[in-house]
This record gives structure tokens, sequence and C-alpha cells, in this order.
């Protein structure tokens, strides 16, 4: 992601991501805060613009989780100051309560919120369809398809943001923000604006009920505008082709209907209706444009959410003209779509016949078994020791894996659930592994509970159950995984840094001094590369009644490797390996393999954490390195 | 103006032999060309190590990053049972197929569960879905070079002497110079040798 790219010259065609095109519509718009959390498909936004923040005059950081985020964002525009929010689909619910609120203040200057939904789900626990936020909180929805979209549709959400006064959800998909694609960049607005907020307690304050009616009222007003505003003023929307048989689609499905038509060749039968303002629903254009359709097809991933939409519209206007929805066309809801699902979808809706081109997956008759990969922890992953000393802990305490819950959380560690340390028995939502860990406890489950998390889980949603969990003082282990980083989304800074990635100097908040100050007394710190000692007060904390933090700190080893910091490979005697395949049978290191039918290591992966030293029954794995001795 | 329908490349491998990347480098070889790009991924969600696929898509058609089933011109291989995951969904009869054949185990295979099939048995199956095929082990090509992690250079430079290629050496070159962050010139020179070395042999 280097700087020339985004900060190219208007008219430039460069290759960008997505996200990077978002990112660069956030410059061109004049975004002077961005902030956000980390979360797959969203990251890149703020990746892409915090290295060049002070060079532009922008404020870009992460925040500890996406309601602050959204907070921060909204003080700004209550400002005047447009600003950027960035999340992914659940970090939306963790919003939600200050996000419902914020379409009855408005905003002054421009805020958009971009939310990523992963249908697939590539990378998320659920397959929400955040769409339906829109229409509940009432506030405008845009949805761009490709990288150029986005960036231009971030300009023009900053007009109807400003125009409307309200916040405009921004909603995307894994397949717009991860796709790279040629963009043309464009002109760079330059807005100045002096911060500035306005004593105004009936717009400001939710706290008289009557007040809180005339907001409502106002946000309804409101919302009447967007739909002229966004559809005639800022050309939101489009049609495409004259034909009879209509298809409403929007966002990233449009990509696989266009191709799709190509690929039947029907261009003339069809009439392509995009929407790009999803909510509100631009009655007036969809009215305008499927007079003349014989029948309409909805295609969207997900749920049916435009279908509904379309379905009551046409019922509120008495239109009597067929709608093929999920149903009908034989669109999953479950799962992202693809080229071959919809082209199947639009053969049906025009009635053509079985088609050859195969353009449906073909049965694969092979004798080969194609063996699963299951995706592993990284080699030098310190989470493998911490998950590893834990279930050697419990046992050594004379207690059955299968008797003591191994509470997850989301990040990498959350990969332990794979052969060989299947480790963890839930993972839920952002830090849910510490409540979920107390009610065990609170209905009394009687062997022990582990509740294990990362750092900046921790942080984000973790917190608060630590302190019902010291204010009831329940037995339960914390095992905080700190590997100095949000790795799994691509190793973001937590509050423990000292620098940001944008270069800000910032005061490092240390867990151990939180779980200290509300109240937590036993605390302990261990190196998990240190598999003994991290065992050992695993070994005890397990015996102590009441709340137990032990903070397994280490940092990732991708990033420690970015920074120069790489042990010396072990190596293997082979006077002594007796092939007993210990070291991978417990550690699961994808450093480690069978060469011509032994036990070998690949030096250009493993990065010296000799975890496998410790681990080999018979010392045949000779150190060449201590990375005990040195600092993190 | 260079002209190109549609083309459709998926490279199939592992997390951090490069994959990614080298969509990239491809990506930004047709873009020089003045062509539109799509490159899209599937991913799994560690960082090392998974099952990765990305799709490279150039031409004057194209508009989503996803290649349609039995779609691909060409399918490069980093590693071989991915290869052949990905043919089984992407290939036809004409696919062009690289195909590195040094395998990387998987959590699975290492501790017995599952069994890594026999290279002979996975070039087999390769052939069956087309005759295109081209296996080589490009990561010994890379560590014999002093370059173990550029197998992706290997199998990209295998690609640009086959009859397929609809771009320039020197557009992949820009690319690796756009793309690749340590050791460009070394990457470029690695290329170059490959290239010369492999000329003729690859369909």
């Amino acid at each position: 992601m280097e700087h020339e790219r985004i900060l190219g010259e208007p008219g430039q065609r460069v290759l960008l991501m997505g996200n990077e095109a978002i990112a660069r519509g956030a410059i061109e718009s004049s975004v002077k805060v961005a902030t956000g959390y980390p979360g797959t498909p969203s990251s890149e936004v703020l990746m892409t613009l915090m290295p060049i923040s002070s060079k532009i005059g922008m404020y870009a950081e992460w925040a500890v989780n996406e309601k602050v985020a959204f907070e921060i964002g909204l003080g700004a525009a209550f400002a005047g100051i447009r600003a950027l929010v960035t999340m992914k689909a659940p970090g939306l619910n963790v919003a939600s309560d200050s996000v419902v609120s914020s379409a009855y203040t408005g905003v002054n200057g421009g805020l958009v919120l971009l939310v990523a939904d992963d249908p697939g789900p590539h990378t998320t626990q659920t397959e929400q369809d955040s769409r339906w936020y829109a229409k509940l909180i009432k506030i405008p929805m845009i949805e761009p398809s490709s990288p150029q979209e986005a960036k231009d549709y971030i300009k023009k959400s900053y007009a109807l943001s400003e125009k409307t006064q309200l916040p405009v959800m921004f909603r995307t998909t894994t397949r717009v923000n991860h796709t790279v694609g040629d963009v043309v960049l464009g002109e760079i607005e330059v807005i100045e604006r002096t911060p500035s907020f306005e004593f105004n307690p009936k717009r400001y304050i939710r706290a008289s009920m009557q007040w809180n009616m005339d907001r409502h009222k106002w946000l309804l007003k409101q919302l009447e505008l967007v739909k002229d505003i966004a559809v005639k003023e800022l050309g939101f929307n489009k049609v495409e082709g004259d034909g009879e048989y209509c298809i409403i689609t929007s966002g990233v499905s449009y990509n696989y209907v266009l191709e799709s038509i190509e690929r039947l060749d029907v261009r003339d039968k069809v009439k392509i209706i995009k929407l790009e303002l999803t909510f509100p629903i631009p009655s007036d254009f969809i009215l305008e444009n499927i007079r003349g359709c014989k029948q309409i097809l909805v295609v969207e991933e997900l749920d049916p959410y435009l279908e509904e939409n379309v379905r009551s519209l046409l019922q509120k206007h008495g239109i009597n003209i067929k709608v093929w929805g999920k149903e009908e066309a034989g669109i999953p809801e479950v799962g992202e779509l693809n080229p071959a699902v919809v082209a199947e979808a639009l053969r049906r809706f025009l009635g053509l016949s079985e088609d050859s081109s195969n353009l449906m997956r073909k049965h694969v008759n092979s004798k080969i078994l194609i063996p699963s990969r299951p995706p592993p922890l990284c080699p030098g992953c310190p989470h493998r020791g911490s998950y590893f000393s834990l279930i050697r802990a419990i046992r050594r305490n004379g207690l059955r894996k299968q008797d003591v819950p191994v509470m997850g959380d989301i990040g990498c560690y959350a990969l332990s659930l794979e052969p060989p340390l299947e480790a963890i028995w839930t993972e839920h939502a952002m830090g849910a592994s510490i409540g979920l860990a107390l009610g065990l406890k609170i209905a009394g489950y009687s062997k022990p509970v582990v509740a294990t998390i990362g750092d900046s889980t921790f942080f984000h949603a973790g917190l608060p159950a630590l302190v019902e969990a010291v204010n009831k003082n329940i037995d339960v282990l914390v095992l905080i995984l700190d590997n100095v980083s949000v790795a799994m989304t691509g190793h973001q800074s937590t509050p423990e840094f000292m620098v940001t990635e944008s270069g800000r100097k910032v005061k490092p908040v240390m867990i151990e001094d939180v779980v200290r100050g509300i109240g937590v007394e036993n605390v302990w710190i261990v190196d998990p590369y240190d598999l003994r000692e991290t065992t050992k007060v695993l070994q005890e904390a397990l015996k102590k009644p009441g709340v137990k933090v032990v903070i397994a700190r280490r940092e990732c080893s991708l990033q420690a490797m970015r920074k120069g910091i790489r042990y010396t490979p072990p190596i293997i005697d082979y006077n002594k390996c007796t092939n007993c395949m210990a070291c991978i049978r417990s550690l699961g290191c994808t450093a480690l393999t069978i060469r011509d039918g032994k036990v070998a290591i690949i030096e250009e992966l493993c990065n010296g954490c000799n975890m496998c030293v410790q681990v080999c029954p018979f010392n045949a794995i000779i150190p060449r390195d201590n990375p005990l001795a040195k600092p993190r | 103006m260079y002209s190109i329908k549609e083309f459709n490349i998926v490279i199939a491998s592992v997390g951090g032999q490069g994959g990614l990347t080298l969509s990239r480098v491809i990506g930004y070889a047709a873009l020089l060309k003045g062509l539109s790009v799509r490159i899209g991924e599937t991913l799994g969600m560690s960082q090392r190590g998974g099952v990765v696929q990305s799709y490279v898509r150039f031409g004057n058609t194209i508009k989503s990053p996803l290649i349609p089933y039995g779609g691909a011109n060409v399918i490069l291989g980093l590693e071989p049972i991915e290869t052949l995951r990905a043919a089984r969904i992407y290939a036809n009869k004409n696919t062009l197929i690289i195909l590195n054949t040094e395998p990387i185990h998987t959590v699975t295979t290492l501790v017995g569960k599952e069994t890594y099939p026999s290279i002979n048995d996975i070039i087999s199956e390769l052939k069956m879905y087309s005759d295109k095929l081209y296996a080589f082990n490009a990561t010994n090509k890379a560590r014999s070079k002093g370059l173990p992690v550029a197998t992706n250079i290997v199998v990209l430079a295998a690609f640009a002497t086959s009859s397929y290629n609809p771009l320039d050496l020197e557009s992949y070159i820009e690319g690796i110079k756009k793309f690749i962050r340590r050791r460009v010139e070394d990457n470029i020179n690695l290329f170059k040798e490959v290239v010369s070395e492999l000329k003729g042999r690859v369909p």
C-alpha cells in the first residue's frame, strides 16, 4: 500500500482494493477524522489512511471498540467536521446503541459509517445482513458494486449526509471490500472548517420524551428528502437495457447479473434496475422503471431485503407483476452468490432451456480424496504455547480435558479449535468468553472453567465482564493471550502500544494495570514460549478460588519477524530422533513436516520459538538459540 | 490498444507462499496494457498455512472478481493438492495448468488423520481435465537460486514463457517492482533466468 497510489493525481488510473478505494474516497472528500475497530473485511480502509494521515492533516486511529469509534466520529460530525467510521458487520451490533440515537440528533459535518458484511461467510461468526439495520435505525444506506464505485460513492455519500444532516451507512460486502480493480482517481476537495458546537438541548438531549418524538418526526421528514437528493441531485441508482424482463439488484450481485446476461446472450430481453440507495427504498425510481416490465427478478445476497421491499411497494400501488425472489429463482440465502448461481437463476426466470455451457460445477469422480487444510496457528505462534500449557495443566491437576470448559473468543487463537490442540469449546462474540464462563459457574458447574481472550478483544468487550467477575467473586480463570497486536485482522495496534501505525505517540494502557486496578488479586504474567513455567502457573491458578488472571505475553511471531526478530531454528539430531512424531502430534506446527519419512524442520518457516525442543521426549531437537533469554 | 475480451487466472496456494502478491503482480501488468482488471481471493482465517485461492481477471467485459466454474484460462498451482482443489472447480479441457510439485503437508496429513496423495496421482487427475499441463519443482528452483520464498515468481516465469501468456515480460517485471517488497532485483533476475531456462517447454 504505497502512498503514491493512494495520493495520486486526479485522472490517474491505478490498481486499488475496494477498501483502498474507500480510503481514497475519504481523502477526496476531505475527511478529517477517521476511526474504527479492525474487522475483516473492513480493516484496510484505516490501514491505508493511518500511515499517510499526518501528511494529509487527518486524524486516523483505531478506537478501543466500534461503539467508541462511532461516538468519536459522531462527535466530530456534531462539530461540523467530516468523519469516517469503519467496522465489520458484528461491530455494528456493538455500536448500534449510539448509532440508533444518531438518527435523531443528526449531524452537521458529513458522517459515513462503513459496515462491511461478509456473505460466505469468509471470516465472520454469522452471515448477518446489516441492511436491516438501516431500516431499523432509519438512516440512508448506499451500496457500491466495485472499487471505482466504492471511491466515487463515498464522495457522494458525504454530500448526501450534509444535505440531509443524517449519518450515511455505506454498506459493502467482502467481494467489494477485497476486490482489487482499476480505479480512476478524482479531485481532492479541500474543505477547511473550524469545529463548533451549538447548545441545542432539543436536538442533542434524549432525556425529554417530547423532544424525542419531535426528532422522530424530523427524521421521517429528512428521509423523504433523502430519496429526492440521492436520486435526482446525486444520481444514485442506474437503469440499463430496455427489455421486458426486469432485474432488480444491488451491490456485488450486479456484476454477476451483467456477466450472466453476457454469457446467456440475452441483452435485449432484460432491463437492469440497479439500486445504489437501498434505504430508504427509492420507490418513485422503482415505480417509474418497472413500467412495461412483464416480470421482475430480484437478485441479492443473503436475506430477501430488496425482495420484501419490492413486493410491498407493488402491493401498495396495486401493481400486479410477478416477482421472482429467493424461492422462485432458487437464489440461496446462505453463502455468497457467484456467476454460476446467478446465471442459473436468470435462465429459469427467462424460461431458457437447460444450459450445456458448463455454468454449474460438475461432479468430480476421482479416486483422490483431497486432504482438508484446516487453518493452522502460524509457526512460532505464542497461542500454541498457551493452549498446549493450559491443556497440560488441566491434566496435571488430575482433571480430564473434557471436564474443564475452555471458552474461546474472537481472534487468531480461535484457530486452536483445529487438531491437534482442539482447545476451545466456544467462540461466540467479542469478549463473550468471560461472560459465558461466569454463567456456567453461576449456574453451578462444579469443575473449573477457563476463559481465554486476546489482548485487543479484552479491551474491546472483555473488561466489563471481568468487572462483573470481580464484583460477584466468581471462581474463574481468565487467560489473556497478549500477542501485542490485533493479529488476525492484520496486526493493528492495541491500547498497549506506545506508537500507533500513524506515528502518533500514545500512552500505553497495560493489561496488568487494568486487571489489578479493578481488583483482581491473583495476577501472573508468563511467556507462553516457556511451556514449563506457563504450565506451572496455570496449574496453580486452576486450583485457587476466586478470579484469577494469567497474562500470556509474547509478541505475534509474524509481527516480530517483520521487525527482524527471528531466532535461529533448532536442528534435529537424527541419531536421537525416533520419529515418534510427538512434536508434530502435540504442537501441529506447520514448520514441522515429514520429508522422506522423517520429521524435518522447514527452515524458511521456522522462527526458532523452540517449543518443539521442549516437547521432544528424546531431546532430539537441539536448540541453537534461546528466545526466552531475549526481550520480547 | 490491447484488446482481450476475458482472461481468467486462478492462483492456487497455501497462505505464506505469495499467491496474493502474485495476483497483484499479474494484475498490475494487465493494468499497464490498459485492460480492466479484477482481482479477488478466497482465504480462510489464518495468516499462514491455510488454503488461498486468488483470481485475476482482465479484459474488456469483466465485472466481477469471481471466475465462473470451468472458466479458468490458466491455473497457476503453487502447491499440488491446492492445484487439484482449484482444478476440480475451474479447469476445462483447454486450461493451462502449471504445477509446482513441492507438497506442503496439512496438519491432518502430518498427524496421520488423512493421507497426502502421490504427485503422480495428482498429475494423472489433472491430465484428465486438460493435457496442457506443465509440472516441475518450482520451490527447488527458487531455493537453488537462494530465494526459497520466491516460488511464486518461478511459477510466473513458467507461465510467462507459455503460448497462453497474453502479456509481455516487461509488464511482469514492472509488476514485480511494484509489489515485491524485498530483494526486488534478485526476484527480477530469478524471473529472467527461469524464463530463459524454460523457454519452449511450457505449452
